[in-house]
């Protein structure tokens, strides 16, 4: 079985096998204590029964990371489609993107989340989506005229 | 001082070590978190009674309000932790510079569905906490 996480995936150390807790990087709490991350990008793999594999179909299972390989895949039984909309109701989740209108606009690739001043952060789509909506605003007022 | 937003909140639960977000949050609300005090009035005191602290925190208590799938992870987890009890952690993150997070040991689980003819399904998850959180 093998996955790759497609977003940073928050651990308890104390309760993986030792190479899996290796893999986990620290994360500075305002209190000095640390709390642990898998990165985005990590691979993980393992036979079938190991935890490893076991963790590889769990997390392809929550969206948290993308199945990589036939056998992963198979026991998922998503299409893509569907693993892509679990992922961006995985990622939604983790950047506590609760809003409708902001879940919308996520989705759509406008935003990519909050920054620490909680202000939207732009995505791919963002520039398109204003240049649409300022458009059918000047639309609307010439209509009106 | 810091004014949070609700927004940007993520509750996530460890399943086999590994956290994953609640889907569909509509609420949290962490409860009862309190100093413990034992009764220091004597006889030779004043009128009003005295209390000290004895040393004790009462832990608080978790509760989520969210839309409700039996076939999403966390909701099926959270159901068989219910039917085999084990202790299990939860983080909360905050949004501000940082982030902030908080993660509690939660001893118990419950959930209360509520299916109506006019409102999606939902729940309330509660989860009793113990020990410091971290």
């Amino acid at each position: 079985m093998k996955a790759i996480l497609n977003q940073k995936v928050y651990v308890d150390t104390m309760g993986l096998p030792k190479e899996l807790a290796l893999l986990a990087e620290p994360e500075p709490q305002k209190d000095g204590t640390n709390h642990w991350f898998w990165p985005r990008g990590m691979v993980i793999e393992g036979d079938a029964g190991t935890f490893a594999g076991i963790k590889a179909v769990h997390l392809s299972g929550t969206g948290q990371a993308d199945p990589a390989d036939d056998e992963t895949i198979a026991i998922i039984g998503r299409t893509p489609e569907e693993q892509n909309a679990q992922r961006v109701r995985s990622e939604m989740a983790a950047k506590g993107i609760w809003d409708k209108g902001d879940r919308e606009l996520y989705m759509a690739g406008v935003i990519l989340g909050y920054d620490a001043d909680l202000k939207s952060i732009p995505g791919p789509n963002w520039d398109a989506y204003h240049a649409a909506r300022e458009q059918a605003q000047t639309q609307t007022k010439t209509e009106e005229i | 001082m810091a004014i949070l937003k609700s927004k940007g909140t993520a509750i996530l639960v460890s399943i086999s070590a590994s956290y994953t977000a609640m889907e569909e949050v509509q609420s949290i609300s962490v409860s009862g978190h309190k100093s413990l005090s034992m009764p220091t009035t004597s006889l030779a005191g004043g009128s009003h009674m005295t209390k000290a602290p004895n040393g004790y925190v009462e832990t608080p208590n978790i509760s989520v309000e969210k839309l409700w799938d039996p076939a999403n992870t966390v909701d099926a987890f959270i159901k068989t932790t219910i039917a085999t009890p084990v202790a299990t952690n939860v983080k909360i993150t905050y949004t501000n510079s940082g982030p902030t997070s908080v993660i509690y040991s939660c001893a118990t689980f419950g959930v209360d569905e509520s299916i109506s003819l006019t409102d999606p399904v939902k729940a309330t998850i509660t989860m009793e906490t113990s020990g410091a959180p971290s």
